[in-house]
């Protein structure tokens, strides 16, 4: 399984300076010593990625000091900063919205929690999130405590079939795309082949290619 | 009233040009409802421009971003783009119409449901199919001629079923803006007096990427601000290249000279306070153009012209400085003397004028090239003629009257040289159509016949037009029977003798002692 959802693992210690630390299978996901200056030179190492996208994808929770220095630091850059944390352990999500940094953070970050990395990919208000380009932001800690799930993750490849994604489409699109199950290349290929429209719904094979097209062209202009 | 549906999905200046096709439709009918469907980044300006109408968009970016991202399901991409077109999917229109003739309209024509659809779109044999002669003429002949007699953008209203209308309004115009430029452009003129002309000079690329150079900006600067009654406005859009040639040209005049920043959002209250406009062709000079504000447009390249309203002006550059053309048209316009230093110019400078069948250019400056006037006026004529107009016999005798002899002479015997050619094509071609329909075994005799007479719409040749309306009904037939097709393939065939006879006719009607009414009215 790629989901690390053992409770019994998560221990909650302080840190000296007062903050708590999650511990998971005895591993410390923040410094024992100041989770917040950790985390301001955390997020100084990722400055420049910050400062040049419009959003970061944060890949692992902890308890969030590290999301806390990331979004002021985005702060001196953007006027609006999304920032999405991909956690795959609830429990460590659950803990942490128990904590103050949760309730600081809460209004301007997103966490996103999937079984596995496909469903991730499902989730369209992550895919659109994602089409923005964000700067990936690992938290070593959480990443190697989820090594599996964030691997698999950012190798994952989505399936170009219709048979695979139907289920993601829209009662619109699927109708349109009713008599196809491979990809959309293929079917723009097997019309073409045919010679002829058959079914009014084949123009859209087209009509999708021509717009990629067109955006293609477009940014080769400029 | 079912609503009517245009559909623009190429570039800027295409989607300028839109607001002309659209105030044209509503000045016809007040209550249609007009919805326009562009590019999502083309936003900013469909707003200014096409403000009569509805509009919707299609994010070409996010929808290619989401089906090329290897991460992302192509569902995300197919529904996006679904989304984006539902609005045309789910009303039914009066007419749908392809402005810009581009793909994309093409294919999402067929999709909707329109009592009529307009331009060009993909008939389900595949092919080019077009709604009448005028898209025809656009999309097989304009496409492959950029400099063709006969404007795309007259060919949509015909298309449309619709006049060109002048009159209306065009372009959006902010409140804001518009009282701030007001205010400012009348404190400009007080500088200057009441007799002050405000030339604005648009220091921003065209649409190809082309600027003014240094000198001509300078030359017309100078002897503009030193004048009486001109002042000139620099109009800058914020890139860095054009505040420091703004930057550069004040530096050179003391500072007094005033230039103003504007986006497009901004350019309509400015455009509408100033007297006229220098500019390459660009969305600027489309925009001023729809403001009727007279525009000139300079640029190397006569296809690339934008402005299209009756009293504008083209620059078409050559050599030597079109600067002085600039001032020999502006001094022209405005009853003014100014200080030239070359009177005559290796440039060519047009003037649009309107005659009864449409807009057209006209040489009033530069050395005249009598052959390739007399073919623009004879193509023109011969085009208006093989879309359905008579044969204007009034140019013909204007052109008979002031053209020497020797030039008609000379003109028509190289033209008859080429339409004989096409006329040989096109009698073997016949023929081998006989003998198919006689035996099949003669069918790659035609092919070859027809495949040699279809080259005749890609030479820039006297054949290219009908030849390529010839094409357009070839390719917009959608039978699957070969006994219909070939019969209208016939039919067409002696459609295009006609034409070529027409043609021939108006060649012996420029050389004939008779008058042209007189010979047209016989011979036709």
């Amino acid at each position: 399984m790629d989901e690390l959802n053992t409770r019994k693992s998560i221990e909650i210690k302080e840190s000296r300076s007062g903050e708590p630390v999650p511990v998971v299978n005895g591993i410390f996901l923040h410094s024992i010593y100041s989770p917040e200056k950790e985390a301001q030179a955390f997020a100084r190492d990722y400055e420049d990625s910050i400062a040049r996208r419009p959003a970061a994808l944060v890949l692992g929770l902890g308890f969030g000091y590290h999301v806390q220095e990331v979004l002021l630091m985005a702060k001196k850059f953007h006027q609006d900063y999304a920032i999405f944390v991909l956690e795959p352990n609830k429990a460590i999500i659950e803990e942490f919205k128990k904590t103050e940094t949760f309730k600081k953070l809460s209004p301007y970050i997103k966490i996103v929690h999937a079984e596995n990395a496909q469903s991730v990919f499902e989730m369209e208000e992550f895919v659109m999130f994602l089409s923005k380009k964000p700067a990936i932001i690992k938290h070593d800690p959480s990443y190697n405590l989820g090594r599996g799930f964030y691997q698999k993750f950012l190798t994952f490849k989505a399936s170009k079939n219709v048979s695979d994604y139907r289920k993601l489409l829209s009662q619109k699109s699927s109708e349109m795309l009713s008599q196809w199950d491979g990809s959309l290349d293929e079917g723009l290929q097997a019309v073409m082949k045919k010679g002829r429209i058959q079914n009014k719904n084949d123009y859209f094979f087209f009509l999708m290619n021509a717009v990629v097209e067109s955006s293609q062209e477009n940014k080769h202009k400029a | 009233m079912k609503p009517t549906l245009i559909t623009c999905f190429k570039n800027e200046t295409t989607l300028v040009q839109a607001c002309h096709l659209i105030n044209s439709l509503k000045q016809e009918s007040p209550h249609r409802e007009i919805h326009l469907a562009t590019f999502r980044d083309l936003e900013p300006t469909a707003k200014v421009v096409c403000h009569q109408a509805k509009l919707h968009f299609v994010d070409r970016y996010k929808i290619e971003h989401l089906k090329s991202g290897a991460l992302y399901s192509d569902a995300f991409a197919v529904n996006s783009l679904i989304e984006d077109i539902n609005f045309a999917l789910e009303t039914e229109w009066d007419k749908a119409i392809n402005l810009s003739n581009d793909d994309i309209s093409s294919y999402l024509l067929p999709l909707i449901n329109a009592e009529t659809m307009v331009g060009s779109y993909v008939s389900s044999n595949g092919s080019a199919a077009t709604s009448d002669k005028w898209a025809s003429y656009r999309n097989f002949y304009i496409s492959q001629s950029p400099l063709a007699p006969i404007e795309a953008l007259s060919t949509v209203h015909h298309s449309s079923g619709t006049v060109y209308r002048r009159e209306g309004s065009k372009v959006a115009m902010k409140e804001d803006f518009t009282m701030v430029a007001n205010q400012n452009f009348a404190r400009i003129r007080a500088s200057k007096g009441e007799n002050c002309h405000v030339i604005g000079i648009n220091l921003a690329p065209g649409h190809d990427g082309s600027t003014f150079d240094f000198d001509f900006l300078s030359n017309v600067v100078e002897t503009l601000e030193y004048s009486e009654n001109f002042k000139p406005v620099l109009l800058i859009g914020g890139k860095d290249q054009e505040k420091a040639v703004c930057d550069e040209l004040n530096a050179q005049f003391g500072n007094r000279l005033i230039s103003i920043n504007m986006d497009v959002s901004a350019a309509p209250s400015v455009m509408g306070n100033i007297d006229f406009l220098i500019s390459r062709p660009s969305t600027m000079s489309a925009i001023a153009d729809a403001l009727d504000t007279r525009v000139l447009e300079v640029s190397n390249d006569k296809s690339k012209c934008l402005a299209f309203n009756e009293g504008c002006f083209h620059i078409i550059e050559s050599e030597g400085p079109a600067s002085e053309d600039v001032l020999f048209v502006i001094g022209q316009e405005f009853d003014e003397i100014l200080p030239m230093a070359v009177k005559n110019s290796q440039n060519k400078v047009y003037a649009r004028v309107k005659d009864d069948m449409g807009l057209l250019n006209t040489l009033i400056r530069g050395e005249i090239d009598l052959q390739a006037e007399l073919s623009y006026h004879v193509s023109r004529c011969y085009h208006y003629a093989l879309l359905g107009y008579p044969i204007d016999h009034k140019i013909l005798q204007n052109l008979k009257d002031n053209a020497p002899l020797e030039a008609l002479e000379k003109f028509c015997s190289k033209e008859k040289e080429e339409l004989v050619c096409a006329v040989k094509a096109l009698l073997n071609t016949i023929r081998s159509l006989q003998a198919f329909k006689q035996s099949e075994k003669n069918a790659p005799k035609f092919v070859q016949y027809l495949d040699q007479l279809m080259d005749f719409s890609k030479m820039p040749n006297v054949a290219q037009a009908p030849v390529c309306l010839f094409e357009a009904a070839i390719e917009n037939i959608n039978s699957t029977d070969p006994k219909v097709s070939l019969s209208i393939m016939e039919e067409n065939l002696y459609k295009l003798k006609s034409d070529l006879q027409t043609l021939a006719k108006i060649f012996e009607g420029l050389l004939a002692e008779n008058e042209a009414r007189e010979f047209f009215e016989k011979g036709l």
